[in-house]
Formats: structure tokens, sequence, C-alpha cells
């Protein structure tokens, strides 16, 4: 294991030691001194999108939506005993996570480190998938995703998705469907573990209060050595699969729900440029519809917006949109007035103290948001699996202009690239 | 591992206000939460809809633009103005959040502008422009229709919804089974004049107390204190949570079109004071459903697939135990069954020493994690205060080391089975 890189922010006051073993594993070390707990974050670029891929050796493979969640599942059953078991003894506080283009799985503790990072770095580099197995998971998924689909912004959000997105694994969410849920196998999880679970697209951050060398000693015989290679992704198209237009389901709410969609395009690839874009991306619709924004205030007086509006941007390699929601009782008028707020306040330059201000704040929240050992893991993991600069948020920040926001919302908000969801209460 | 030792702070910076201080300079971020406790009375639709209009502005920041712009300047800082129903008290919150010193550009302050502000909108309230207007009618018409949508929202979101009639049913002659804002009839009804008696009693009579947490400096918020409640106050003294034990088991299914069931049971019990009781309490909660190491997880969960999570709960300061899960409506009796099965096991044969050593393991991690938390840390103590109880994690860890199985399954007896509630599709 090497040592790639040490990285210090001053402003943060954070430091970040970089390393990589010989396979291809990075790792984020970083120090939090006088903490109690330590936490570990261990995770790949391997999620619910990923459903088509084809192996080192050739074979093209296609698995149901919501496998790479279930996989998740499935290695918390480990190998010998369960994982659930392994970690309780220890008191340590764990979870996974899948998202559309990630799979982490993490802990935090006061005790026992070294125990539980064995405990994750077995889990994870080790599991054991069988058929028996994999059925008994079953009901407990089907219960998630029943869960989920109660609930009317996750119904709406797909029901959108459904519209911006023809054949784009964006359609389904990354629990999958229920249908899909019943037909995984073990041969399906395998394939997934073996396409993507390798060493080269394995990612660790570590924070806490140790010492940078020692971790390194305690991390070296618990890292897998082998160098398999990685499966290739089959992705979705990025530009060709939108559709646009207007989509109606009656769902059990009580008015109707609102969801209205803007793909975007020009999504960058890159790392680091997706996350400026992230960061423009979110100045924008702060302007647009935060609370400092008198668009926001003239839309909430003329009382076509409540407190249940919303707006936020998401994207990743193959896609990219922002969603603005809410609740109303005329959906047509509500789309009419938030597309046309849209383009009055892209006619209207943004004002460069309005901008500043919102900077302002934003430099706050980078600040805060590394509070704890956990917040940093989880933060520095983040920008390990999208590929942009560790604790380069605020350097973004201070680099963006006024006329890169202006030019965000020329490019955003076309009625071209519109989409409308809308979830109707069923007795109306 | 170590737990704090820390004793917090305690000030009295005026009549009826409680100042706890557990802050920590490691912290990037300081937290003041201002609680004001009134019982839940008459008022508390009147106060539910107040906060929505007072945060329409403030007599100095006359718009939300303004307001928020001025919190922005303030890099970033943030307030939140909620009412809550805690137990058997209606609490109206401010919770405020800034930057702490020291990560601040030189000469910077946030902590007392944001304390103004925040509390501004509270006591220098924006005033209607027509003569003798208390509030802008326009505003107050537009935030009351506004919570009566809200209100009739809640069903949209079924596991809340589930979890507030299981407490209203279960609790329907008593405090605890109150909805903090009454009634949307009650909501409706609400006068300006009424919205201004219930804003006097907020400043005038409620309970306050000040719970300052992560990086925040106390010795400011003190004297800020000091100066903002420098009036007459009257405080309302505030009931004890009542008691009240079942003469036998209810069930009651209520339906909604939903996919998903939630299933929760209540149970009565006894809320000792002795913090080896307490803790015993808590590790024989803990041992039923305290999380994936608890006895229905491994057993509804891990063996019969039946739910994808089931928790327990006790309910601070209320003398009740709960189960809850997510479960197919037509497992219902079975997971009720079993929940029951494992009360009744665990109360007549008590914990296996395997169960109390993961409890123990649970337990302690918690507690010594709380050191890196400015919020669990804010909620310990301010809990062991509501609760009277003077104990710092160090101590509680002490005691919850030295619990036997006996004293385990001592607590773990005379849970008085109270309510299956069950909301489902229907048939």
């Amino acid at each position: 294991m090497k040592t790639t890189r040490t990285i210090k922010h001053p402003q943060l006051e954070e430091t970040v030691h970089l390393l990589e073993t010989a396979n291809g594993i990075q790792i984020a070390l970083i120090p939090t001194p006088g903490f109690h707990t330590t936490a570990a974050h261990f995770g790949l670029r391997f999620g619910g999108n990923d459903l088509r891929f084809v192996m080192p050796n050739g074979d093209d493979h296609q698995v149901p939506t919501g496998s790479a969640h279930y996989l998740e599942h499935k290695l918390f059953e480990g190998r010998e005993e369960k994982v659930f078991d392994r970690f309780n003894r220890l008191g340590a506080n764990f979870n996974g996570g899948t998202s559309f283009c990630q799979t982490t799985y993490y802990f935090s503790t006061a005790a026992h480190f070294d125990e539980c990072l064995e405990v994750l770095l077995d889990f994870v580099q080790d599991p054991l998938i069988t058929e028996e197995r994999v059925d008994k998971e079953r009901g407990i998924i089907e219960q998630e995703v029943r869960m989920y689909q109660d609930s009317p912004g996750y119904r709406g959000t797909f029901l959108l998705h459904e519209a911006m997105y023809e054949s784009h694994s964006m359609r389904v969410g990354p629990g999958g469907t229920l249908e899909d849920v019943a037909r995984i196998n073990a041969t399906d999880l395998q394939r997934c573990y073996d396409g993507f679970y390798v060493p080269q697209a394995l990612r660790l951050a570590i924070a806490g209060d140790f010492d940078v060398e020692e971790m390194k000693q305690k991390l070296e015989p618990l890292l897998r050595t082998d160098d398999t290679a990685i499966a290739e992704r089959s992705s979705d198209d990025a530009t060709s699969t939108r559709l646009t237009g207007y989509v109606e389901e009656e769902f059990a709410v009580t008015r109707p729900y609102v969801f209205i969609g803007y793909a975007q395009r020009e999504v960058e690839a890159d790392g680091q440029l997706r996350l400026r874009q992230r960061i423009v991306a979110s100045l924008l619709l702060d302007l647009m519809f935060g609370k400092s924004s008198e668009l926001r205030q003239e839309l909430y007086e003329a009382e076509i917006i409540d407190d249940s509006f919303s707006a936020y941007w998401s994207a990743d390699e193959t896609w990219g949109h922002v969603i603005m929601s809410g609740i109303c009782d005329k959906p047509q008028q509500f789309v009419d007035d938030i597309t046309q707020a849209c383009d009055k306040f892209i006619a209207n330059k943004i004002k460069a103290s309005d901008f500043e201000r919102l900077r302002k704040a934003a430099w706050g929240g980078i600040v805060s948001g590394l509070q704890t050992p956990s917040a940093v893991a989880s933060s520095v993991l983040s920008s390990m699996l999208a590929g942009n600069e560790i604790f380069s948020a605020l350097d973004e920040l201070q680099a963006i202009s006024l006329a890169d926001i202006q030019t965000a919302a020329e490019n955003l908000f076309e009625d071209s690239k519109r989409a409308v969801a809308v979830l109707t209460p069923k007795d109306k | 591992m170590s737990f704090l030792q820390t004793i917090p702070e305690f000030h009295s910076p005026a009549n009826g206000v409680t100042l706890l201080g557990i802050t920590d300079q490691r912290f990037k971020r300081g937290v003041v939460q201002i609680l004001f406790e009134l019982p839940l009375d008459a008022s508390r639709a009147a106060r539910s809809l107040l906060l929505d209009v007072l945060e329409q502005g403030s007599a100095q920041f006359p718009d939300q633009t303004s307001l928020a712009r001025e919190s922005q300047n303030l890099f970033g800082a943030s307030c939140e103005l909620y009412t809550e129903r805690s137990c058997e008290s209606h609490i109206v919150g401010i919770h405020i959040s800034c930057l702490g010193e020291q990560f601040l550009p030189s000469g910077e302050e946030v902590l007392v502008p944001i304390l103004d502000l925040a509390t501004g909108i509270l006591f220098e309230p924006l005033r209607g422009q027509g003569a003798g207007e208390l509030f802008e009618t326009k505003y107050l018409e537009r935030e009351r229709k506004n919570l009566l949508d809200m209100l009739d929202e809640r069903k949209d979101d079924r596991g809340e919804y589930a979890s507030e009639r299981f407490k209203s049913v279960m609790c329907a002659d008593e405090e605890y089974g109150k909805l903090s804002w009454e009634s949307s009839e009650a909501v409706a009804a609400v006068t300006a004049q009424q919205l201004e008696d219930a804003r006097l009693e907020i400043i005038q009579r409620a309970e306050v107390t000040i719970i300052c947490s992560g990086s925040t400096n106390v010795d400011k918020v003190r004297h800020w204190a000091a100066q903002r409640f420098d009036m007459q106050r009257d405080v309302i003294a505030l009931a004890e949570p009542s008691i009240k034990f079942p003469s036998a088991l209810r069930h009651v299914n209520e339906h909604l079109e939903m996919e998903q069931a939630k299933l929760h049971i209540g149970l009565r019990l006894h809320l000792p004071q002795e913090i080896a009781d307490r803790e015993a309490l808590i590790a024989a909660c803990s041992i039923l459903g305290g999380g994936s190491h608890g006895r229905l997880f491994q057993k509804v969960r891990e063996e019969k697939s039946l739910a994808y999570g089931i928790y327990s709960q006790m309910h601070g300061r209320k003398h009740i135990l709960s189960v809850s899960a997510g479960i197919d409506a037509s497992s219902a009796a079975e997971v009720e069954a079993e929940v029951f099965k494992q009360i009744d096991l665990l109360a007549t044969e008590g914990p296996t020493a395997h169960e109390i050593e993961l409890s123990q393991a649970n337990r302690l991690n918690g507690l010594a994690a709380l050191a890196d938390s400015p919020g669990a840390m804010a909620s310990f103590y301010h809990g062991n205060h509501v609760l009277g109880l003077n104990a710092t994690p160090a101590i509680r860890a002490e005691a919850c080391q030295r619990l036997t199985a006996e004293q385990i399954q001592q607590a773990a007896t005379g849970w008085q089975p109270d309510l299956v509630y069950l909301l489902s599709a229907a048939e």
C-alpha cells in the first residue's frame, strides 16, 4: 500500500491521507483528533442503474431491476455468521445503502474499532451467495419496496422519471419492481458481485482519532490481494432516450401532487466538472426558489405554491435533471405558473448581490457539514466515488461566477426538456 | 471506551428561563434550541397557526425574503420555528444553528444576530397595515388555508398517520392523545386576537429552556437571554404525565388505501425514577426490539421474513412502551402473537446472557458516541433535566454495566397490553 497524496485544507481544518493498494483499492484516512468515535465507509460505483454489463470474459449479462440493492442485503448475511450479529456484539452503529449508481457499507463506533473494521472488510470482500439465502431475503425486500410504494413523493418522482426517460434505468428505483424482486436469483447476484465488487472499484474512507501509520498496518492484511478485472457497464444512453410530456396517475392522495422535471442533456462525465455543475445548479435553484428569492415570495403570496414546494438538481454520468414539486388544487395552472416564473427569472438578470449572499451561505453550509467523523467519512467516500477532488467544494464555490449561474439557467429550463407527472386523488 | 463526565452548565438568566450549556469547541457548528413549554390546552390551535403567521416576517424584517436574506448573510445561519406535542406538553420551539466562531472570518459575529432575528419573529412581530390590525389579515387567512391543507394531507404519509392515530386511539382521554393543533375546526375558528393572546402567553407564561450545544458561546447566549427575557413572567406550572392502566386489550383496525399495513402495539408500564431501574427498563426494551439485535427483529424479520423493520420504543416521560412494524395485513395476527410471546418470555424467563451482552454493547456504544454529536448530547442532557435525573453518560454507563438478568427481567414484568392498532387497506 502506498501513500499517493496528502491533502490539507486549512479553512476546513481537515487533512486527508490518500493511499492505494497494488491492485487498485483506494483509501482515504482522515484523522479527527479529539473525537470519540471512528467511522469507516466502504463503497463502490455499482448501483440500481447497473442492469446490463459485459464480464471481463466477454459474457453479456442483464439482471433484473433491484439486483444491486438485493445484493447489498445479501452481503449482510455474511459467510459464517450474520453481519448484524457480529456488529451487534461489538455495539457498533452500522448500515448499508444502494442508490442509482453506488453501494456503500459503513459503521461508526466508540470501541472495538479494529474488530468492526475486520467485519466490514470481511463481509463486503468475501460473501456467500446461495439460492437458499437469496430466497430467504425476498419477503423482507418485498416489504421494503412496498413501504416506498405508499409514498406519494416516491411514486410521483418515478412517474416523472418514466416521462423523462424512455428506456433508461432511471425509470425504476434502486429497490426494483416487486415483479423483478420476485425473480432475482443467486446467479444474478453472483454475476453482479463478480463483475463489480473488484479491488480496483473499491473505495474506503476512515475518519477518527487514529495514527495514520498504525491504521495502514491494520488495513494491510484485511484487504483483498487479487487483481480481478472489472465488468464493463452498458451505460444508458445519456441523450437519446429522453421524452417529455404530461402523465397522470391516480393515487391515494388528498390533493394533486405535481412533479415538473427538466432533463439536462449536457451532464458532465468528469467528476470534478460535475461537482462544479452540482454547486452551480444548487446556487441557481436557491436563487430561484430559496426562501430569500423574490420569485418564491411572489409565487407564495399569489398562493401558487405553499411550503410543500421544493426543487432539486440531481445527476450522474448518463442522466441529470431538475425536479420541482408541490401539492396544489389545479395542476395545470400550477405547471403554467411555475414554468412562466422560470422564464421570467431567466429573462431578468441575476443580481450580483444575491449571488454573493448565497455563496456566503453555501460556504457556511459546506464547512459545517463536516462536523463528525461519520459525516467526514461519508463526504470523503462520496467524493471518491464521484471522482472529484476531496474537500474541493469550497474552492469550486469560490471559482463560480455569476455568468456560470446565468448560463446554467438558460440551458436548464427549456420547454423542450420539460416533462410533468401528476398524482391525482382517486375520488376526484 | 470512555464516556462523557461533563456536567452541563445551568444558568437562570431570567425568571422561568433555564439555560443548559453542553458546548464543545471541536464542533464546527453551534446550536441553540429555545423551548417554550405550555399545557396542551385550548390555546394550542392558535399557537400552531400563530407560528405560520409569524414566519411571514418581523417588525425589522417585514417579509420572508428579507428574513432569509439576513440569515444567509450570517454565513448560512438558520432558524426554524415549530410546534409539537412533547409528552403531555405543548412545545413552541426555535431551533437556531450557526457556524462556530473559530470558523468565521475575523471580526464576523453571527450568534447574537441570529438569536435576535429568530426571536424577533416572536417578540416583535410584523403587524397589519390597517389601524389596530394585529396581524396582516391576508397573511393570516393564507396561512390558515395552508395549515388546513397540510392537516388534510397528513393521511398521505401512511407511516406518520398510523403513528398519530395509534397515540390518539390509545390515549383518547389523556393529554398524550391530543393533537398539537387540536383539530381542523379549531384552527378554522382562531381569531387574530386569539393569536395575539397566544403570542403573549408564550412569551410571558411559558416555561423556557434554552439548550446550547456544539460550539456555541454560552456566555453570549446567557447575556443575550437576560436581556431578551427581562420582563415580568408568570410561568404556568405544568402537570406530570398521567399514568393509566387498561382493563383489557383492545384491537382497533382502521382503513386507508395503502400497500403496506402499519401495526402498532401499545403497552402500559411504570417509568422508574432510579437510574439503575431505568437502565434495566432501557435494556429490556432494547432486548425486545431496540434494533437488529432485538428479539423481534430476529424472530419477525430474520426468521419469518414478515417485516422489513420491527422495533420497540419507550415514549419519553409517558408511561408507555410500543412496538411498531410495517407488514402485510394478512400476517398481522401472526406478528401480534409473536410480539406478545416474546414479551411474555422476557418477563417469565428473563434475558439470556448473550442478549444482555448485545444490549449492553449497543447501549454503551450509544452513550460513548454521544460525545461526538451535539444533537445527541443536547437531547441526552435535556432529557435528564426533564426527568430530574442528574446522571452523566459515565454514570449511566456504569449503571448499565452492573445490570443483572434479574433486574432486566423485573423491568419487563408488569407491562400491560393496552392496544393493538392496525392501519391497513380495506379488504
